[in-house]
């Protein structure tokens, strides 16, 4: 059986933008069920605004005996929101839509930059492509689906693109301050000096152990607390949660963390995945939470 | 086995994000999926159309036969898990090998049938509050009975606790979303008839012929199904990365690998 290799690009709905000052952003892409709920509170939101005006019309324009001007007035309000409405917001609103601003998503053109009056419009007007046949959107559907980008025909044609508009917190260097930790680091041989996976693995393990109950710690850990005691001296019965925090602590606290700060290994990695040669897993399932083998 | 290079990025996703990833999925994998999906259900396509054979009763006004769709929806849920197992084995493969081993896949199911039986037709059921159990059965292969160790139902209970207001609202959202794929994909697919066929008579249901619902309703209610096992599939990989932190499992599984390598 042929493993991943390198070269298959992973899937996920980051992309990756590099610009041309050579500067490389990670966006997260809003896919059309990501976007579904803002554009229901946009035409939520319209329909407000139509249905109000059109009362607010109705009393100005009656009470002057001219209700069928009023009734024109309302009539150019829902063009306008039905076809504008969009475009102006994300003019305007650095390509936001009330809906968008509150599903934290932003419509970006497709080098990252952000989008002008002219995309905004066009991308909004093209909508009525996308909604066919018969506003049942499934065209809109099949063009996102077919790009990495998740683009609609308006997009493709405005080159702009939806993103998620959070950004990551960075965590920087945890805490670790439980006594048999701490004791277990002093215990790890001065000459030990992690790689760089084997650091992002560390960072990654102790990022999340807190949110693990203990049982599944120690099932974790345990894979490479084994063969870290044994390189290590230290007796088979160490704690596997404590060693690996151990040894995060002496990488990154009582080693030098600006060594890895400017090493780009992320010190609290939420999604670093690491690109190191093929290892062969024993042959076991990998979705089976096996113990280590022994020895 | 390149524990930590999956084709699919082993994250944490939020349920929109999850919904989306799916998409991408099918595009990349879309002909292994549908011939996987063919597999499974071309029987109980045929199977469905006998037992249904003499159901088509329409309704007096409309035309549509609601009593047919209905029984053809509910056999198709019932027949879900056993249809559905194949992709889900291809998935599991698919996302650590760069070539997913057919006979392996066959094999596979072959070996889990029992349990799938067991589990999924004679106890369905109380299985059905186990959203993931094929996945469980299929992917993790634990025994059907243990006196000892874990047990597929075991490890199920295992997995669910503690989630069941999250998988209720997952479910019904996936529901909802089935719905409506279901839905403007039929309404396509009848506006596409009828424009074609030249018919405006859309609404009276005049349009809406036998095949569209002897055939056509039947492939669109599998090609639905099959959308939501990856679905599924992912939403089970996201339950193991939050709960079980299984990401991390992998990660240190790969650097286990790594040390092991570098010693030899």
């Amino acid at each position: 059986m042929d493993s991943m290799t390198p070269g298959d690009a992973q899937l996920d709905t980051t992309i990756e933008i590099v610009t041309p000052e050579n500067i490389a952003f990670r966006y997260q892409v809003a896919g059309p069920f990501r976007r579904l709920p803002a554009f229901l509170l946009d035409v939520a939101l319209q329909t407000l605004i139509w249905w109000a005006g059109g009362g607010l019309l109705a009393m100005l324009f009656g009470a002057v005996g001219l209700a069928g001007l009023g009734f024109g007035f309302w009539l150019i309000l829902w063009f306008v929101l039905s076809w504008f409405y969009g475009g102006l917001f994300e003019t305007y609103c650095n390509g936001q839509t009330p809906g968008k601003r509150m599903m934290r998503i932003r419509v970006i053109a497709s080098d990252g930059q952000p989008i002008n009056g002219l995309q905004a419009v066009l991308r909004n007007l093209l909508r009525a492509i996308d909604g066919q046949p018969l506003f049942t959107y499934q065209l809109g559907l099949f063009s996102a689906m077919m790009n990495d980008r998740f683009q609609r025909l308006g997009d493709l044609a405005s080159g702009t693109m939806v993103v998620v508009d959070e950004r990551e917190r960075f965590r920087g260097i945890l805490q670790i301050d439980e006594p048999e930790v701490l004791r277990l680091a002093r215990q790890i041989p001065a000459t030990f000096q992690a790689a760089p996976s084997l650091a992002r693995t560390l960072a990654a393990y102790a990022e999340r152990r807190l949110g693990l109950p203990v049982p599944r710690r120690i099932e974790i850990a345990r894979h490479l607390a084994d063969p870290l005691a044994r390189r290590f001296g230290l007796p088979a019965d160490t704690s596997p949660d404590h060693l690996l925090c151990a040894a995060y602590q002496r990488t990154f606290v009582a080693d030098d963390p600006a060594r890895w700060q400017s090493s780009g290994v992320p010190l609290t990695p939420s999604a670093a995945l690491v690109a190191e040669p093929a290892a062969r897993a024993a042959g076991h399932s990998p979705f089976v939470s096996q113990p280590p083998a022994a020895g | 086995m390149q524990l930590d290079r999956a084709r699919i990025a082993i994250r944490s996703r939020t349920k929109a994000d999850v919904i989306d990833l799916a998409l991408k999925v099918i595009r990349v994998f879309a002909g292994p999926l549908l011939a996987w999906l063919a597999a499974g259900a071309a029987p109980m396509f045929f199977l469905n159309r006998w037992l249904l054979a003499g159901f088509q009763v329409y309704d007096f006004v409309w035309e549509i036969p609601f009593s047919y769709m209905f029984l053809t929806a509910v056999l198709v849920f019932l027949e879900m898990p056993l249809v559905t197992a194949l992709i889900t084995l291809f998935l599991g493969q698919a996302v650590f090998l760069h070539k997913p081993n057919a006979r392996s896949i066959a094999r596979d199911f072959l070996r889990a049938l029992p349990q799938l039986i067991v589990y999924q037709v004679l106890l369905r059921p109380v299985s059905i509050f186990h959203p993931f159990l094929n996945e469980v059965i299929l992917l993790e292969r634990n025994p059907l009975r243990n006196k000892r160790g874990t047990t597929t139902w075991s490890r199920s209970r295992e997995l669910h606790r503690g989630e069941s207001s999250d998988l209720v609202v997952q479910g019904f959202l996936h529901f909802c979303l089935g719905l409506v794929l279901f839905g403007t994909t039929w309404f396509s697919l009848a506006a596409l008839r009828t424009l074609l066929l030249g018919d405006w008579d859309l609404l009276t249901g005049a349009a809406l012929d036998q095949p569209m619902y002897t055939t056509y309703y039947h492939l669109l209610l599998w090609s639905i199904v099959g959308y939501t096992a990856v679905l599924r599939f992912l939403s089970y990989l996201n339950l193991r990365i939050r709960r079980e932190g299984w990401d991390v499992e992998l990660q240190v599984r790969a650097e286990r690998a790594r040390l092991a390598r570098q010693v030899v």
